[in-house]
């Protein structure tokens, strides 16, 4: 099929006009037009990766700016792929999830809803999933600039106008640090051009040589670390991820920050690989801390979005463990572990959704034993959690091993040093089972508290998509080929 | 062979787990249609594990150890691949058929006591994926594919061990008061992490060794063992390290010293649930693990002569004779009927550890010790299958846990009595009872293996001994011997009776019983006629699966004196005196209220109340990992997270807003205002008049306006490009 790429973009492009006027009209069930379109490109991202599997990839190329050199490009290979796939269902599934979360939440807000405000949710929402999935596909630094920089004002729009809390604030403090990173990330890309003259991503690899690379490299980097929030960056995330309204804090956290850490691996711990690698012991030292830092701050709150998203910095720090090691085990464990970690937050942040609007709060000390009365959402969260935390059969058992077996095979090559943050770290990865498990004890067991006896299972319309979500994280945790016939072959052509 | 073929041809190991899983996820199904229907498919399931087991039997006997393969399920890029696949031999066998033939009699079992219990579709879906995890982990021919059994198993026992999660207050264990009480949901939890603290340590060491030796697969793993283990004895330190960082893992399971405080708070599932943990699977794995692996550093040790190889060794063996002395003490002092039964098992546990760990001491030794630790494992599941049955009968009629609230049992439960009673023997190591034959040739190894490291810890093992029998006669006595307590007489008084369990409850106890007995008896006779043994016919079996896997290796065997055996015979009988007289004296012959002797010496109740506290390992545990933790979260979120990193960013945004204030009245105000704010707002102004019929100023449209020019403009390009 040609240009299924482009579709890929276009088709959302062209519906968001028809979403925002059908939205007027349609209210509540604008969710479902939104659907559609992301079925599609669902559908194509799908046929897509069949045809891929050989380790072939697909590249359109399209003129955009001749005068300049560039091109509009699109690639799908194994790397970017199941990103572009995960981004993608996640998208259809909290899509359909908004429609009764999004009612809620306008009724929650006072006043009887009018239709725009359906309609300009969901088509921020369409623009910003547009953001995300054009980001991952693109082949040059000034296109992916530009989508980078689009996922972030729709997602700023979303909390600033249907956030919790003090939005306009957080809002503000989300949109002006991942900016701010932005900046300096398009910094590194025009030194990069100064260098290559070439704004390709294919054409990266011409920096090493330059004695600016590891600057280069660090100037890219610290855009994608502040997006993946890792630890002294991190501040912003909390409160973004808690306060924007759920729906949109599940494609955050699990879909958006990751992102950061895909196009680290694309852009320099592929193709600076030397560079990067001279820097991997005070990386994973970095990662550690953001491991453990995150974890322990998730012990520490009661709020269980703000638990959620520290538990996000958490994880973030081993996809970062997990790129610093700079071998193909490690960057392509942190690609997995992407989508095992978008799967189960994803489902953990709805879960969350689903206390919000069945129990009316977010602090866990008013919840507990709901286990009796939400049976399935406690399963989905014990799943969510398993999925994070790495216990099998879910896929994040999958991706954590691929993680550590990078980690040490490069601390065994590297140094004695490595070697202690190697084996600290895999001892950390307790304190993830510990906050989860803690967490789902006290949400969901021991005696059910007298105000939360009339509370009722989440509607089908809320926890089907999750149900979905947890059986494909157990399939790929049951057959991880599916991803790992992606990642290995080209990760491991390019780096060792 | 095609996947397809190979599953024709060897069905019993693939389907052992697969179809306990396939049962699980039924579960809910079932239920949907019958809730009968779902407890006899659950039957039915374990069931079918055990024919599938029993099916392996033949492949046992026709010898050797048969890696089959069936699938790749993660290709490196090396080119390498994790395959899925089964390693069946005598060691893999054995173990199987042990725990598909005990979790069957338990699924029995269960039938009657959780009968009426609104929540058996939970019950029944973890308790098949529980032996689902455990045959994957027993039949797994590679350690990533034996982590995943590892961590199912792990994931069971949290769900089965929280099964009653609304903590209500009779579910609590621990107490009575002034002692801290828990509840299920957090003994559940408390199972999970601490074995989780294992399992990292263990994933820690799978990445090391393949690392070096590019395989997960037991089979490669000692056929390359030359390359890899010599590359990695190259590196002072590492090998030792590796195996300490390995053993980590089989010591979490197994509940071993210093993980081992989270057995006794297991008790809180079900009492079958107990049974399965402590019988069939979950610690079973650890020692499981450690016979599997023990080959490849018996190789590193006495074929390729690396002295670090025997760290593995070593430590095994003495955290094993340490804990059984550990856990042995503390039972002694326990008041609850189901913990007395937990610390045995960790105690008895370590002489398993005791025995695989001395294996490696000698070079002739090896077969032996692996043998009295897989004998030790198959007497042990039996026996204490049937105890912890007994004992949930027990707690059942007489509604407590405590033994203080028991006695005199043996008149209303004659049957669970007898039972109880044999297989408290067995545990005690009471010739001719299976477990006799198992813990003496734990000691046999231990003299045969003949270092003074053995033999020191034969001597702790040996006083653990003597403290089982005192235990156990305790336990027996407090239970069905003497008064009725007052809480039995409470009872009948307000017209509850204790009575014997239904059949359905008692019957697979007898059957565990018939078999420990026969077990003990053909052992008996094998010291006339070898061929009828147990313990040799899994000596013969275990020798051949060793020489056919070390290939041409020869494998020397140290012929054991007479001598030596009478003195293990000797050693056991003299702590049975040790343990069995003072045991006598305060409980069956209740001469002396062992309580008086206690509260008259300030010696005496201090050692009671170091073993009551559990040598204060828990309460330091739970000081300095739980509330360490919990403290340092607290402060490092009020100090540095809210302290620190916050002000950081509200005093660069502060300063951005000053230093803009400041430039704006300077600078902006003053020149850029003035100079072009008169004239340019002109010009506007002019444009403005013109465009404003478009511009109606509704957000809404504004939005349109920009995505439609988006639109345009993207289409533009791309037409162009094409």
């Amino acid at each position: 099929m040609q240009y299924a790429l482009a579709q890929v973009l276009l088709v959302p492009l062209v519906f968001t006009p028809v979403v925002y006027l059908a939205g007027r009209k349609a209210g509540k069930q604008t969710g479902w037009l939104v659907a559609l379109p992301l079925l599609y490109t669902l559908l194509l991202l799908l046929s897509v990766a069949y045809r891929i599997r050989e380790g072939i990839s697909i590249v359109e190329v399209y003129s955009w700016a001749p005068l300049a050199g560039l091109t509009f490009g699109l690639k799908a290979d194994g790397l970017s792929i199941w990103m572009a796939i995960t981004i993608n269902l996640l998208c259809l599934l909290v899509a359909v999830y908004s429609i009764r979360y999004m009612e809620h939440r306008f009724h929650e807000e006072g006043h009887e809803p009018s239709p725009t405000v359906y309609a300009s949710y969901y088509a921020l929402y369409l623009l910003y999933a547009i953001g995300m999935l054009g980001t991952v596909l693109a082949t040059n630094l000034i296109q992916f600039y530009l989508f980078y920089e689009l996922m972030l004002v729709p997602s700023w729009a979303l909390i600033n106008n249907y956030g919790y809390g003090e939005r306009e604030r957080i809002g503000m403090m989300y949109f002006l640090w991942t900016h701010v990173g932005a900046v300096i990330l398009l910094a590194g890309i025009l030194s990069s051009y100064w260098i290559t003259g070439s704004f390709e991503i294919s054409d990266l690899s011409g920096v090493v040589a330059a004695p600016m690379a590891p600057w280069i490299a660090f100037a890219i980097l610290i855009g994608f670390f502040v997006k993946m929030a890792v630890f002294g960056l991190h501040i912003w995330l909390p409160y973004a991820h808690a306060e924007a309204p759920t729906p949109i804090s599940a494609l955050l956290s699990p879909a958006m920050i990751g992102i950061g850490a895909y196009a680290a691996a694309r852009l320099v711990v592929i193709p600076m690989n030397e560079v990067f690698s001279r820097f991997s012991l005070a990386f994973s030292l970095w990662a550690l801390v953001t491991m453990v830092y995150g974890g322990l701050m998730a012990l520490a709150q009661d709020d269980v979005k703000r638990f959620l998203a520290y538990s996000s910095v958490s994880q973030m720090g081993y996809i970062f463990l997990g790129l610093s090691c700079a071998n193909a085990y490690g960057v392509t464990g942190a690609m997995f572990h992407y989508v095992s970690h978008g799967l189960g937050k994803c489902i953990l942040f709805c879960v969350a959704g689903m206390l919000i609007t069945q129990a009316e709060t977010r602090s866990i000390k008013k919840l507990g034993g709901l286990a009796d009365r939400m049976p399935l959402t406690a399963t989905l969260c014990l799943l969510g959690f398993f999925a994070i935390a790495g216990v099998p059969p879910t896929v994040g058992f999958m991706s954590k091993w691929i993680i550590f077996s990078g980690v040490f095979t490069a601390a065994l090559e590297h140094s004695i040093e490595m070697l202690v943050i190697a084996v600290a770290s895999i001892i950390m990865t307790v304190i993830t089972v510990g906050y989860a498990l803690w967490t789902v004890r006290r949400i969901f067991f021991g005696p059910l508290p007298e105000h939360l006896e009339e509370v009722e299972e989440a509607p089908p319309i809320m926890t089907v998509p999750l149900l979905i979500l947890a059986v494909i994280s157990v399939i790929l945790g049951v057959y991880p080929r599916l991803v790992t016939d992606y990642l290995f072959p080209l990760i491991g052509g390019l780096i060792p | 062979m095609e996947p397809l073929e190979l599953l024709l041809k060897y069905p019993g190991p693939f389907l052992c787990w697969i179809l306990p899983f396939i049962g699980a996820l039924l579960t809910p199904l079932f239920a949907k249609i019958n809730e009968k229907l779902r407890d006899y498919m659950a039957v039915a399931f374990s069931f079918s594990a055990v024919i599938s087991t029993t099916s392996m039997i033949p492949l046992l006997l026709s010898g050797g150890s048969h890696d089959l393969k069936i699938a790749k399920w993660i290709v490196f890029p090396s080119g390498g691949a994790l395959e899925v696949g089964v390693l069946v031999d005598p060691l893999s066998i054995i173990v199987a058929n042990v725990v598909a033939f005990i979790s069957f009699l338990i699924v029995i079992y269960s039938l009657g006591y959780m009968e009426g219990d609104p929540c058996l579709t939970r019950y029944w879906f973890f308790f098949q994926f529980f032996i689902g995890s455990m045959l994957l982990l027993v039949l797994s021919d590679n350690l990533i594919q034996v982590l995943i059994g590892w961590e199912g198993v792990g994931t069971c026992s949290y769900g089965l061990i929280g099964f009653y999660y609304r903590d209500s207050k009779e579910r609590w264990l621990g107490g009575p008061p002034p002692t801290p009480m828990f509840p299920p949901s957090h003994c559940g939890m408390k199972a999970f992490v601490v074995t989780g603290i294992g399992d990292v340590f263990l994933l820690a060491a799978i990445f090391i060794i393949y690392h070096y030796a590019g395989t997960f697969n037991f089979l490669e793993l000692i056929h390359h063992s030359e390359g890899w283990l010599q590359a990695m004895a190259a590196v002072p330190g590492l090998l030792s390290l590796t195996a300490i960082l390995f053993l980590g893992g089989p010591i979490g399971k197994s509940a071993q010293f210093p993980l081992h405080e989270w057995l006794p708070e297991a008790m809180a599932g079900p009492t079958p649930v107990s049974a399965l943990i402590h019988a069939a699977t979950m610690v079973k794995a650890g020692v499981y693990l450690v016979a599997r692996v023990s080959p490849i550093f018996y190789i590193g040790r006495w074929s390729l002569h690396i002295t670090e190889a025997q760290t593995f060794f070593i430590v095994i063996a003495f955290i094993g004779a340490f804990t059984a002395f550990l856990a042995a003490s503390q039972a002694i002092v326990s008041l609850e009927l189901k913990k007395i039964l937990a610390y045995s098992t960790v105690s008895q546990i370590g002489y398993m550890m005791l025995g695989l760990g001395v294996s490696g001491l000698s070079e002739g030794g090896f077969v032996l010790g692996l043998t009295s630790g897989i004998f030790h494992l198959v007497s042990h599941a039996l026996f204490k299958a049937a105890l912890f049955l007994c004992a949930g009968s027990v707690i059942h009629a007489v509604e407590s846990i405590y033994v203080f609230d028991m006695g005199g049992l043996k008149r209303w439960m004659p049957l669970t009595h007898a039972f109880m009673l044999l297989a408290t023997l067995s545990l005690s190591g009471i010739p001719p009872f299976s477990g006799f034959w198992s813990k003496d040739a734990v000691f046999l190894s231990c003299l045969a293996a003949g270092t003074p490291l053995a033999i020191a810890f034969l001597a702790l093992g040996a006083v653990s001994a003597a403290m089982t029998f005192f235990y156990s006669l305790r336990m027996i006595s407090l239970t069905f011997y003497g008064h009725p307590s007052h809480h039995i007489e409470e009872m009948e008084h307000h017209g509850h009776h204790v009575h014997e369990v239904k059949p359905i409850m008692w019957v697979p106890c007898a059957i565990l019983v018939a078999v420990m007995v026969v077990i003990g008896v053909l052992a008996a006779v094998g010291l006339f006629i070898p061929s009828l043994s147990p313990e040799v016919f899994i000596e013969e079996q275990l020798h051949h699966m060793i020489e056919h896997t070390f290939e041409h290796m020869h494998l020397p065997v140290a012929h054991v004196e007479v001598g030596t055996k009478l003195t293990a015979v000797g050693l056991s009988v003299a702590m049975l005196l040790l343990g069995g007289l003072p045991g006598w004296f305060f409980y069956l012959a209740r001469r002396v209220d062992p309580r008086e002797v206690v509260e008259s010496s300030p010696l005496l109740r201090g050692l009671h109340t170091f073993l009551w506290n559990r040598w204060y390992i828990n309460p330091l545990y739970y000081k300095v990992f739980v509330d360490g933790l919990l403290n340092l979260k607290e402060a490092v979120f009020k100090y540095f997270e809210k302290g620190v990193m916050d002000k950081i960013s509200d005093a660069v945004s502060g300063l951005t807003v000053w230093l803009g204030r400041g430039i704006f009245g300077t600078l902006e105000v003053e020149v850029i205002d003035k100079g072009l704010n008169v004239g340019v707002p002109r010009v506007a102004e002019g444009v403005y008049h013109r465009v404003k019929r478009i511009q109606t100023g509704v957000l809404s449209y504004n939005i349109l306006y920009i995505i439609l020019a988006l639109l345009v403009l993207i289409s533009f390009f791309m037409l162009g490009g094409m």
